[in-house]
């Protein structure tokens, strides 16, 4: 099986440096508006989440591309943007239920994720593990276990009034 | 297996696609009317505006046929189906088939009035009519019809300098897509390009001997050397009915959720198919890229055996308005019947939103200058999930990491 991405927003700091690797590698630049990743700052609540394509396993943003610019790289899975191809209007991005497409606006192509061939440079550099890169199966137990996680923290939270608190970080 | 499909476009090459990813050994043949190897259809607006090259609207080459292992009839046309002996008929030539589809999409809807065979009248539908557009030389053109293919074409020309008049039966552009307010907003920006608007006036008349000199609405007279004829398709079934395929209420060929239609070993796709849909339990004729690209991979798997299912069309419409992107999805309010209709909308200098709730469910949403975090509500339009259902993912931090990309579209919501 093809290994996945997956974020884990309870892990993200908020750094950033994933958008910067991003913008880095693929266009010699770091400027976050050129990421394929993107962080975003829940500032009232505290959370940082940050953003990428899962990669669909029935992509709409394929099938409403006009020109077959969208497809899917049999190495690594990836859908992968052809920048030659792509005439910039938008409808990928429009229909991508993430938000995870994104227009490059000085070159006028959409621009995705297409993870690095293989290597993602977001998840080298994630310093907190908030970003791996793994098979399906590690992925699958380690987001069973923090969705688990999240559902049971305000239990916790109540009990940590009673008791001194016992979570910890893994 | 002898595959023979009627079509070239998405559909029929979606079809192609999907056979051979399953299936090297099946022959198949491909038949159409038209000139060109596969193009795409959504892209002709760009063109015609010069704003991409024409090389770029293509998507196949012929020797890519060849690669796929397909033979290609163009420019000849399918004029009977004898189903009983599995046979198709062309002008000269008759071929056998196993499997036979259609996907023979759909068809400019012409209305009747005085006129429309003079010179100068065009519809857009197909590449040829982008062609014979750009090289017949008119001043001031009108566009009849105001939908997202009617839109285009005048920004198009509009972009060429041409002198256009856009023409609307009902009350308001983009009238099947937006509602009343967005479609205001989208006429200012027509109109402060330059494109002169008319809403509420039926052409009655095109005028002129020959050739068109202008056109009569109820109201007025708008003197011209060019119409483009934009009132809306319909599914192209003449070929099949006659065949004996059962027609599903909307006007499309019926198919299943296998896209069978009920003659044996004939299968329809894309824009002359009215599939059923599962969420509403009714049948759906959503004339769309993507739903015929998908109807036609659906098609293509089952006739070469492989069971697949069509989960059912989605509606999606983005149009380019002078570079602001207008984007709707599910139904305008205009579209739903009965009472329980609540509107939330944001009103800003930059961008306009409005997400439609019927019933306590997401049924639509239109938007207009920022577009690019909607597709996260496409999902809960599909399948007319609860707003408050929605409402409570978006407020709880828990959930929100779960599902973080819901966060982008709270703002709409509250
Ligand atoms: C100007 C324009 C802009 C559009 N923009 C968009 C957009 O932005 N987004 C979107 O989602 N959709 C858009 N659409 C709609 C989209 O293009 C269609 O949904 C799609 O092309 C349907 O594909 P199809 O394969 O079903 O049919 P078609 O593309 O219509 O192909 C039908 C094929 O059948 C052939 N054929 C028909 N009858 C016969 C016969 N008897 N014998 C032989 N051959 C035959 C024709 O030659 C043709 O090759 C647009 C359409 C137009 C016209």
């Amino acid at each position: 099986m093809k290994k996945i991405l997956m974020v884990n927003p309870q892990l993200c700091t908020g750094c950033r440096i994933c958008e910067l690797v991003c913008s880095l590698s693929r266009d010699g630049e770091c400027n976050p508006l050129k990421s394929c990743i993107r962080v975003l700052k829940l500032a009232e609540e505290g959370i940082d989440i940050p953003g990428v394509c899962q990669q669909c396993e029935t992509p709409l943003c394929a099938d409403v591309c006009p020109v077959d610019a969208i497809s899917r790289d049999l190495d690594t899975g990836a859908l992968i943007i052809r920048e030659e191809i792509c005439v910039g209007c938008r409808a990928c991005s429009m229909v991508c239920p993430y938000g995870a497409i994104t227009m490059d606006i000085s070159k006028r192509i959409m621009i995705k994720c297409d993870l690095c061939g293989g290597d993602p440079k977001c998840v080298k550099f994630c310093l907190t593990k908030a970003l791996i890169y793994d098979r399906p199966e590690v992925v699958d137990a380690l987001r069973q276990e923090s969705a688990l996680r999240s559902l049971v923290r305000p239990l916790l939270k109540s009990r940590e009034k009673a008791t001194p608190t016992k979570e910890k970080k893994k | 297996m002898q595959v023979v499909i009627i079509g070239n476009g998405v559909a029929g090459n979606s079809v192609c696609s999907a056979i051979r990813e399953v299936n090297q050994r099946a022959r198949i043949t491909l038949v159409s009317e038209e000139l060109y190897p596969a193009y795409s259809a959504c892209v002709l607006g760009e063109y015609l505006g010069g704003e991409i090259q024409r090389g770029r609207v293509f998507l196949k080459r012929i020797k890519d046929y060849r690669q796929q292992g397909i033979r290609i009839l163009l420019g000849r046309r399918a004029i009977k189906i004898d189903v009983k002996n599995r046979k198709v008929y062309l002008e000269k030539k008759k071929i056998l088939y196993d499997k036979l589809i259609v996907a023979s999409g759909a068809e400019s809807l012409i209305p009747a009035v005085d006129g429309t065979t003079r010179e100068g009248v065009f519809s857009f539908k197909s590449l040829r009519d982008a062609d014979r557009i750009l090289a017949y030389r008119a001043r001031r053109v009108v566009v009849v019809g105001s939908g997202p293919i009617g839109v285009e074409v005048s920004c198009a020309l509009r972009r060429r300098n041409r002198e256009v008049y856009l023409v609307e039966l009902l009350d308001w552009v983009l009238p099947q897509v937006l509602d009343q307010k967005p479609a205001l907003r989208v006429q200012r920006i027509l109109e402060g390009h330059g494109i002169k608007v008319v809403t509420g006036e039926k052409v009655e008349k095109i005028t002129g001997n020959y050739r068109v000199r202008g056109i009569l609405t109820n109201k007025r007279e708008i003197g011209c050397e060019m119409v483009v004829m934009a009132g809306g398709m319909r599914p192209k079934v003449s070929l099949a009915r006659e065949a004996g395929a059962e027609l599903g209420e909307l006007g499309g060929i019926k198919v299943d959720r296998r896209m069978q239609t009920n003659l044996s070993g004939v299968y329809a796709c894309g824009d002359c198919a009215e599939a059923p849909d599962p969420v509403s339990g009714e049948t759906a004729l959503i004339m769309l890229w993507h739903n015929a690209r998908r109807q036609g991979m659906v098609a293509g798997y089952n006739c070469a055996g492989v069971r697949k299912e069509y989960p059912g069309s989605t509606n999606v419409v983005n149009v380019n308005v002078f570079e602001v992107p207008v984007f709707s999805i599910g139904s305008p309010v205009s579209a739903l019947a009965g009472g329980g209709i609540e509107v939330i909308e944001k009103d800003r200098p930059h961008y306009y939103g409005r997400v439609v709730v019927a019933d306590g469910k997401i049924r639509g949403a239109q938007f207009i200058g920022e577009t690019e975090d909607m597709g996260v509500l496409l999902p809960a339009v599909r399948k007319r999930c609860g707003l408050e259902n929605v409402k409570k993912i978006v407020d709880s931090p828990e959930l929100l990491s779960l599902a973080p990309w819901y966060h982008k579209i709270k703002k709409y919501l509250t």
